[in-house]
């Protein structure tokens, strides 16, 4: 007993002692320094100068604002939109800012006031400085087609502008070269007359790029590639992180890079292409600046993070710390824990019952482990999010998620999407009931009263048009349906009724009947066959019973095979009932919702949401309307059959 | 026939038509039903494979051919419409049979494991999990589609084969176990005592006995699965976004409108290629598929 004490005590005192190394290290958010104010906007832009240690921001609520490094506000300009980018010529004192409100202010570092003001064609998107000659190149655009790059001497006049059709995020400047990416994908090389050079493939949209003063290029791409080429283009390294990148720095003497993502993360690398680290902030990073002493990054908060470039070589040494201080934190505690049940066997008892019975019965719980972790990340945990947001804003356009109480449920019959969906719902369902109960079976009862010898090969026969896939049935349907080479118009007119033919999915009186006629004669596979089965499990005496009584075949069927057949029936309306609220693929591919809103469902509305529109709140909240109706008519069904199994 | 042998001369052939006509009469009035009921089962089924008979004839014929007269049979038959599917969609339609068949592996494993420990093994919380399982039932795809997907858009498995295998095998296994559990609890209980006595561990008993004797329902759980895995349209559409990683399904839709109404025949061609996998697996495993949905086997 005193043995084990003493081991709990040497034990709780190497977990205190690796408690206060892990304190003593400095994690990433230590290395990490804040700087103390906060301009309460959202920071979009970042630029620091070294000599007279201006930090100036740019703010999401069309504000300049500049600070000294002891965080005092020097002075503010406001303009007409976002500045998203902010340079500093260091030969003139001038600061150039440039503006969504489609122009490029020109401000006195000292005190803010507008020295002059440079218009631009389109929206700003990036500008570069070549600090030299003072030449100033622009990327603008009005639209995806209407995207100008422009060269702009130090007195603010145009040189030439040159429309390349396409939106460039990322415009540099370096010795009488000028360097651009493209939403297609490619870095374009051109002089200064504007006359292209050369152009390199990158693997998606240009999120931005740089060029240092040795003339290396580093281009990020919003597939979270960074390619590094010399000033003729040719690719000479590249790192790659995951996810969509937004902003990024290089560190060249100290071959690091810094990359910042939408999601918040800050991934460090090596140039080489390995991670040191990954810092994760709680909002979408917009910038990340680096220059001569530090490393600063702004999110789309009010607070500036900065890092010194010496302490980043630390971080590797800090893993290895940290790594040793956990495991002898782990190490102490393990001990510590077995000291203890030594010490109290009470808890002893219970744990071990506890993994006992775990232990005892190992092979059905690890057996069942594979089946519950799928079942837990693919079901439970969305079932989960799913309600839950409902009642949030969630949605790809905010970094935050609230609640929002019941306004998603306001916005479906505010909207008249979801209830214009509603109504063709009633409608298809309605007919998907009687289609159902009609011809499979139809179908069945005929293959049913057939010799022994034909049964076989009908009932395979009805079963065969399964093998097209439903995505095909859809897109042959569609072919029918064509107005000019479909089967339908084509056989109005050989019946000499060409005044019926129509644009079938076209037309909005049309097309939502077009749909419901889709695989006429409505023989589905499935329902035949569970209404065969249902058929050939009725005891033959029952009919041999209702002959001898004078029974004819109507009698039978009414009053024999239609009850004995309910549970079939029953499962087929809950399985059709799912299936139409469920499936709305077939009017996806055929009409997409359209013409109009005439075909519109409920399910496609929450498809546009999720995929099209980014609103995963209100989706979710369609979701779980659709939902409580596929429960409701569940319970209804199943009601329905216990009360006329009691009449039976 | 002892009468007709005293009758002579014209009044012989005037019975013989008699007799045939009785014959004849007795034979239709015997049969009439059945005449009736192959007849309209007849005209059902031509109706059902209109669309299947219209595939093939369209795909076999060039859009001059299609535009100029519809109702012509295709000649000269358009072999390259064929040639020209197959090349672009060859390689979706390999994805789409490997992933295919590793959900459906994944798939009747864990159902076959879900529905052994449910049947024949007792421990703690066996009610519990199996009510959760069950629960499962109740939840359409439609609740948890904007969840799973932003999950496996959180995870980093967007436009990655997992972002199918791993969901597909997820909604399939709930109920394929419930399908297992039902027949393998119809197994003889002696069988797995008697391995018990001779020393078998619970593992060996879902190996060696559970496993060999519940084929018939593995293979339709297979069967079910690589239909449903096959058919499914919007989730590839969803979480796939490159082309060449695409299962055909989705990739058919793609090549339909690049087609478009330029190349009916090919598009059409494309079409019936896009058939054939389940056209194998039909012949195959048809009979599996009719008598489990026909033997009673599903119920609610």
């Amino acid at each position: 007993m005193s043995l084990s004490k003493i081991a709990a005590c040497i034990s709780l005192v190497l977990l205190i002692l690796a408690g206060v190394f892990l304190i003593n290290i400095r994690t990433d958010l230590d290395l990490l320094k804040q700087y103390d104010f906060d301009t309460k906007e959202q920071n979009t832009s970042f630029a620091a100068d070294l000599r007279t240690g201006l930090l100036l921001i740019g703010t999401g609520q069309n504000n300049l604002l500049a600070y000294n490094s002891d965080g005092e506000i020097l002075w503010k300009y406001s303009a007409g939109g976002i500045f998203k980018e902010i340079l500093i010529s260091e030969t003139s004192g001038e600061i150039y800012a440039g503006n969504e409100d489609r122009n490029i202010y020109v401000l006195d570092s000292e005190n803010g006031k507008l020295l002059r003001t440079i218009p631009i064609r389109g929206k700003f998107y990036d500008m570069d400085l070549d600090r030299e000659n003072g030449l100033l190149i622009v990327s603008s655009g009005i639209s995806a087609v209407k995207h100008y790059i422009s060269l702009i001497d130090r007195e603010g006049n145009s040189l030439w502008e040159k429309n390349i059709e396409i939106t460039s995020r990322g415009a540099a400047i370096f010795q009488e070269k000028i360097i651009y990416g493209t939403d297609r994908g490619e870095l374009i090389l051109i002089d200064l007359s504007g006359r292209e050079l050369k152009k390199l493939k990158l693997d998606g949209q240009v999120m931005d790029l740089i060029i240092n003063d040795e003339g290396e290029i580093a281009c990020l791409t919003d597939r979270g590639s960074l390619y590094f080429t010399n000033l003729n283009l040719e690719q000479s390294g590249g790192v790659q992180v995951r996810g969509n990148a937004e902003s990024f720095s290089v560190l060249w003497d100290q071959s690091k890079v810094f990359i910042g993502m939408k999601n918040g993360s800050l991934h460090i690398l090596e140039k080489s292409g390995k991670i040191l680290d990954t810092i994760n902030f709680p909002l979408a990073i917009s910038r990340v600046y680096v220059d001569e002493q530090s490393v600063t990054v702004t999110c789309r908060d009010g607070f500036l993070y900065t890092m010194d470039n010496s302490d980043i070589n630390d971080i590797p040494k800090n893993k290895v710390k940290m790594g040793i201080a956990v495991s002898l934190a782990v190490l102490a505690s393990i001990v510590l824990i077995i000291t203890l049940f030594f010490i109290f066997p009470a808890i002893t008892a219970l744990f071990s019952r506890f993994f006992g019975t775990l232990y005892q019965h190992r092979t059905a719980y690890l057996m069942l482990l594979p089946i519950f972790v799928l079942l837990i990340f693919f079901h439970y945990y969305p079932v989960m999010i799913a309600i839950i947001r409902s009642f949030t804003d969630w949605s790809v356009h905010k970094d935050t998620i609230n609640f929002n109480g019941l306004d998603n449920f306001r916005l479906m019959l505010d909207e008249g999407y979801f209830l214009a969906g509603l109504k063709n719902l009633g409608i298809l369902s309605g007919m998907a009931f009687l289609k159902l109960f009609t011809m499979p079976l139809l179908a069945a009862k005929l293959v049913f009263h057939m010799r022994e010898r034909f049964k076989g090969s009908f009932r395979l026969l009805f079963v065969l048009p399964m093998v097209v896939p439903g995505v095909v049935v859809a897109m042959v349907w569609q072919n029918i349906y064509d107005p000019n080479v479909g089967l339908l118009n084509n056989f109005l007119e050989i019946l000499n009724l060409e005044q019926l033919q129509q644009v079938w999915l076209g037309n909005e009186k049309t097309a939502i009947w077009s749909i419901i006629f889709m695989g006429f004669p409505f023989v589905d596979a499935f329902a035949f066959l569970v209404y065969y089965g249902g058929l050939i499990n009725i005891s033959p005496e029952l009919f041999e019973a209702s002959n001898l009584d004078g029974a004819n075949g109507w009698w039978n069927f009414w009053k024999i095979q239609i009850p004995l057949i309910t549970p079939q029936i029953k499962m087929l309306i809950i399985l059709v009932f799912v299936g139409i609220i469920q499936d709305f693929a077939p009017i996806l591919i055929l009409t997409g919702g359209g013409p109009g809103i005439s075909t519109y469902v409920p399910g496609l509305e929450l498809y546009y949401n999720v995929t099209r529109f980014g609103r995963f709140g209100y989706a979710s909240a369609l979701g779980l309307v659709m939902f409580i109706f596929i429960f409701a008519g569940t319970l209804l069904n199943l009601r329905i059959k216990t009360s006329s199994a009691n009449e039976l | 026939m002892a009468d007709a042998e005293v009758i002579q001369g014209s009044e012989k052939t005037e019975l013989k038509q008699i007799l045939n006509y009785r014959r004849f009469s007795t034979i239709w009035k015997k049969n009439r039903g059945q005449a009736v009921l192959l007849v309209i089962a007849g005209i059902l089924l031509f109706l059902c494979f209109i669309p299947m008979i219209l595939m093939i004839i369209l795909s076999l014929k060039t859009t001059v051919q299609i535009y100029g007269n519809f109702w012509s049979m295709p000649s000269p038959i358009a072999w390259s419409n064929y040639a020209k599917a197959f090349n672009l969609l060859l390689g979706n339609m390999f994805n789409s049979t490997l992933l295919v068949l590793i959900a459906m592996g994944l798939t009747v494993f864990l159902s076959a494991m879900g529905g052994y420990v449910f049947s024949w093994l007792e421990f703690p919380g066996k009610k519990v999990l199996f009510i959760m399982i069950l629960s499962l039932m109740m939840v359409p795809g439609i609740l948890t589609l904007t969840p799973r997907y932003k999950l496996i858009v959180d995870l980093y498995l967007k436009d990655t084969w997992w972002a199918l295998i791993l969901p597909w095998v997820s909604g399939g296994q709930v109920f394929g176990i419930l399908l297992c559990r039902t027949f393998m609890a119809e197994l003889p209980a002696s069988l797995f005592e008697a391995a018990r006595i001779d020393g078998a561990t619970e593992w060996q008993g879902f190996v060696k006995i559970s496993v060999p004797l519940a084929r018939p329902i593995l293979t339709t759980v297979g069967i079910m699965q690589i239909i449903a895995f096959y058919n499914d349209f919007i989730w590839p559409l969803m979480v796939i976004d490159t082309n060449s990683k695409q299962v055909i399904t989705v990739a058919i839709r793609v090549f339909q409108s690049v087609t478009g109404s330029n190349d009916i025949g090919s598009m059409i061609a494309g079409f019936v290629f896009t058939t054939l996998p389940l056209v194998v697996v039909f012949i195959f495993g048809s009979r599996y598929y009719i008598e489990g949905i026909t033997s009673g086997a599903i119920k609610t």
